[in-house]
């Protein structure tokens, strides 16, 4: 590693009603990677990604929840502790921002106080050719910005499926978060590899360990 | 049977052939002598006297010629291992009886008769291998005698050798196109594999391509003076024939080896989305003899079936990992596992031997064992629970599935003779077109906003959820329910009620899905789930759809292809999931809290170490739990998994005692590598697609013996201390554990929407 500064960790959390990108925003996010119908998330994921921004080296440990209300009440496991959150809509489905703004409300209420959000209206490559007549947006960016103006949000619009503004959104938040939290001891996480994988690569330790598995 | 004989004078056995090798005597083309190289030995032979021919086509009998091609094609790898047996133990194996296919007239013992010659291995003086190169269109072999005679040149058409291009193709299959040495396979290095079972070879330290065949010690100084020596004495050569090789392949393959487990240890640390980091990943491990092996032409050239060298590198990883997995596999589930997990589970001290073997596995059952269970009118003939614990024990036979998943789920019941079943099978359809047109003909309903939400998350989900199984994909072209059989005409017809049905006038032919009206389904299979996901929506007013359900049906929906069938098996199934899915989530968190105690009870060490990841809300668990490991298996796994489950042959919640195993048999890992809570959780969803499900189902079946005899033996404690008066030392068993000795399902049902709730 070039960067003698400590790796800053931020918590992050995803929310936003069922199908509107969570999961596909943080794999085009860690794997740059998009999948057409990615499967409906049950329970959370969790997934890593380092990025440096400047002189700073930032490690994303990001919780993807599921989105359906069924699950909602697991939510705040996952916001419990988290620095930052990303509420997610589908720029083509207003029910989505409405959910949104509940997500807001439930975040300024229930999480920690100086938890950083930021506001994703996704799916922005089905509105791209939006003519007068025939509208597929139904959320406008005018929308979504009051919103973030209010709650005192970040806002993007991003799509997934192109790529566009997705890594945008994360260094911003990434810009928003304090230098190093508390990450300098925290030699496990130092030692990640990036990419999204946890290195375990104890050498011997892993062989047992795989033979004993299955 | 193959017959045996002795041989007659005249007669020998073949060893080794290779069809398809040419002398070249000039340089045309079209004076070629194709024929045979072979290793033969005749009665009371020693390895010495092992005689190295070429025995030209022409001059072989058709009968002969036939049995030549056959020990080339068939014998290869059965012989080694025989001739390894007698080489060892040589003078039996001399005068032990020969397989009579193998056995044809001696080649004529002169030096060159025609264009055939044979001599002795006595006699070769040494064999200088060139391999195919850009030089060398056919490997050759060129053999010096030991009376400085040089021997036409062997040239090995490998194009055209049946053996050959047998052996290259299984061994691309195998993604290991390489010989021991690091290059690639020619048809000359059977014949040099061969060569060093019987007899001492050493190569060159002068010209690394030449090897000397049982040489002398000045031999070894200064080969290169070959026009030396007439005569070898006999004893002292047998004696050779009998010490260990010399010759040692370049440790090339040792090195691959390596390399593989480098890879293999790597990928398996790595998460769901494999395919592009294997790619990486071999980048950066493999060796660089293996990396400027890859850049060499005649390895692009294996390529005709792969878009390139770096498209084959990662095939070739991903084969190792699987390879070494099923080694793996198959390595534990040798007897051994059943040692090495008892042992580790300390369980010999809790069980007895017979409760040990009766975990064995036995094979699925297959569908004339399944129709072995009933009699002439359908009915059993032996006991619902001896097919449970069959199946418990091994699982079924996909073609089997289609009628015993409707006795697991209780959709007829074990006892029912055919004809009833029959009569069954006719209400089971009345009942369910009953449900469907709840709200196929109520278009107020179907106006409502619960009814469209809920509407609109089942057509989200299924777009969603297993698209790489084939039925669910949609078709190239467009659909042709006009053309299909009966069975789908019915569907059909069936869907003209339906409300959903698409318009098919107005269908664009287009494989897209349209983005902006999921309603529009295609794919007749999505169409259908979705017709049963709603009517089970009514079927079931309370719960409704919930996410998670799409992944329960689908293999249900895999199996039958039909409504019917498909609505009733999902419904019983969703009577012992209902818990799963209740909207203040308590069957959820009950479950994981029976798992916790569980894992305090049985593995109490991994308990701790959790405790001090701050992981022991096991939350891991959770989709594991909700959908009983669908998204953990491969979709052939899933459906062993769930049938083993639905027997409830120990328990109803045996679901708990899989997820204890994996966590059994993931214990080392975890408390020697995993400090926090992050880790223990990527780690653990990272299993995901990763478990071998066999062995983990024999350690889920020894957990719960060893739970179960526990339970039994403080409960024996318990009474005696009880009866002396000493209740200090009672110790109560949670309820919730003793629970998971019942076999009774539990069932427990959503509570009425509250009004304002919606759906989901």
């Amino acid at each position: 590693m070039s960067f003698p500064n400590p790796v800053t960790s931020v918590k992050l959390v995803l929310l936003g009603e069922a199908a509107v990108g969570k999961s596909s925003l943080v794999l085009r996010f860690v794997s740059n990677e998009f999948q057409e119908n990615k499967e409906p998330t049950i329970g959370a994921a969790f997934l890593t990604q380092k990025l440096t921004i400047g002189d700073r080296a930032i490690k994303y440990e990001i919780w993807d929840t599921a989105g359906q209300e069924r699950f909602a009440s697991l939510a705040p496991m996952y916001y419990r502790n988290a620095q930052a959150a990303l509420v997610v809509y589908d720029v083509t489905k207003p029910a989505s921002f409405v959910k949104a703004r509940q997500w807001v409300k439930e975040l300024r209420e229930q999480a920690s106080k100086d938890i950083t959000i930021a506001l994703v209206g996704n799916k922005y490559d089905l509105v791209e050719d939006d003519n007068e007549e025939d509208l597929v947006r139904k959320v406008n960016v005018e929308e979504g910005q009051n919103l973030a103006d209010e709650e005192g949000l970040l806002f993007f619009e991003t799509s997934a499926k192109t790529g566009y503004n997705v890594k945008d959104v994360f260094v911003a938040i990434g810009n928003k978060i304090p230098e190093a939290t508390a990450s300098g001891s925290d030699t496990a996480t130092n030692q990640t590899s990036g990419e999204g994988r946890i290195d375990l690569s104890g050498g011997g330790n892993f062989n047992n360990a795989t033979s004993g598995c299955c | 049977m193959v017959k045996e004989r002795l041989l007659r004078a005249g007669e020998v056995e073949l060893l080794y052939v290779k069809s398809k090798v040419y002398l070249h005597p000039t340089p045309s083309k079209k004076d070629n002598i194709c024929g045979f190289l072979s290793l033969s030995r005749g009665p009371l032979a020693t390895n010495n006297d092992i005689l190295l021919s070429f025995s030209a086509e022409n001059q072989l009998s058709k009968e002969e010629i036939k049995i030549y091609n056959n020990v080339d094609l068939h014998e290869l790898e059965v012989d080694l291992e025989a001739l390894q047996i007698s080489g060892k133990r040589l003078a039996n194996a001399v005068a032990s009886k020969k397989r009579e296919d193998h056995i044809v007239t001696k080649p004529p013992v002169s030096i060159l008769v025609g264009y055939s010659f044979s001599i002795p291995l006595s006699f070769v003086f040494s064999i200088q291998v060139r391999k195919p190169s850009s030089g060398f269109w056919h490997g050759s072999l060129v053999i010096n005698t030991k009376d400085g005679e040089k021997l036409p040149i062997l040239f090995f058409h490998d194009n055209e050798s049946a053996s050959t291009l047998k052996e290259q193709k299984i061994r691309n299959q195998r993604f290991d196109p390489f010989n021991s040495s690091g290059d690639l396979y020619w048809g000359g290095d059977d014949f040099i594999k061969v060569l060093l079972k019987f007899i001492r070879v050493v190569k060159s330290t002068v010209e690394t391509s030449v090897l000397l065949i049982n040489p002398d010690e000045d031999d070894l100084r200064n080969f290169a003076n070959n026009r030396r020596k007439s005569s070898i004495g006999g004893d002292s050569s047998s004696e050779a024939a009998t010490k260990p090789i010399d010759f040692k392949m370049p440790n090339i393959g040792k090195f691959l080896n390596n390399a593989k487990w480098r890879v293999l240890e790597t990928v398996a640390t790595l998460g769901a989305q494999t395919k592009n980091q294997v790619v990486d990943l071999v980048d950066e491990h493999a060796p660089v003899p293996l990396k400027q092996l890859m850049s060499k032409p005649e390895v692009k050239k294996i390529g005709d079936d792969f878009d390139s060298a770096r498209i084959y590198l990662a095939k070739w990883a991903q084969q190792v990992k699987e390879e070494a997995e099923e080694s793996l596999k198959k390595y534990m589930l040798e007897d051994d596992i059943y040692n090495q997990i008892n042992k580790e589970l300390g369980s010999d001290e809790y069980l007895t031997e017979e409760e040990i073997n009766k975990t064995s596995r036995r094979d699925p059952i297959g569908l004339t064992e399944w129709k072995s269970f009933f009699d002439y009118s359908g009915r059993l003939n032996i006991t619902a629970n001896e097919i449970k614990s069959k199946i418990f024990h091994g699982g079924l036979e996909p073609e089997v599935r289609k009628e015993a998943w409707l006795f697991l789920l209780g959709v007829y019941s074990w006892d029912t003779s055919a004809k009833e079943r029959e009569e069954l099978y006719a209400s089971y359809e009345t009942a369910y077109s009953d449900y469907k047109l709840k709200w196929v003909e109520d278009t107020e309903k179907r106006s409502t906003e619960f009814w469209m939400d809920q509407k609109h998350r089942i057509e989200k989900d299924i777009h969603r959820t297993d698209r790489n199984i084939e039925i669910f994909q949609n078709k190239k072209t467009k659909r042709t329910s006009t053309t299909s059989t009966g069975e789908n005409a019915n569907n059909s017809n069936e869907r003209e009620s339906s409300p959903e049905t698409p318009d098919e006038a107005s269908e664009p032919e287009e494989n897209e899905e349209d983005e902006f009206n999921l309603s529009n389904i295609r794919n007749p299979h999505l169409f259908n789930v979705r017709e049963i996901l709603l009517t089970y929506n009514e079927y079931n007013v309370n719960l409704g759809y919930v996410q998670g359900m799409s992944d329960l049906i689908s293999p249900l929906y895999f199996i039958y292809q039909d409504e019917v069938l498909t609505f009733w098996t999902f419904s019983k199934f969703m009577e012992i999931m209902e818990r799963n899915f209740v909207r203040d989530q308590s069957g959820m968190k009950k479950q994981m809290l029976t798992l916790n105690k569980l894992l305090q009870f049985m593995l109490p060490k991994l308990y701790k170490h959790l405790e001090k990841c701050q992981s022991v809300d096991l939350f891991f668990f959770f989709r594991m739990l909700l959908v009983w490991f669908k998204r953990e298996f491969e979709w052939n796994d899933v459906f062993h998994l769930w049938e083993t489950l639905f027997t409830n042959c120990y328990s109803s919640q045996f679901h708990l005692f899989v997820a204890l195993a994996v966590l059994s048999a993931n214990e080392r890992i975890i408390i020697q590598n995993l400090q926090q809570f992050d880790e223990v959780l990527k780690y653990m969803n990272d299993l995901s697609m990763k478990m071998h499900l066999d062995p983990l189902l024999i350690r889920s079946e020894l957990l719960f013996l060893k739970f179960k005899r526990m339970i039994d033996i403080i409960d024996r404690e318990n009474s005696i201390a009880r009866s002396s008066g000493k209740f200090d030392n009672v110790v109560n068993v949670d309820h919730e554990l003793r629970q998971l000795l019942n076999k009774e399902p539990i069932i427990q049902k959503e509570v009425e929407r509250p009004e304002g709730v919606g759906g989901g």
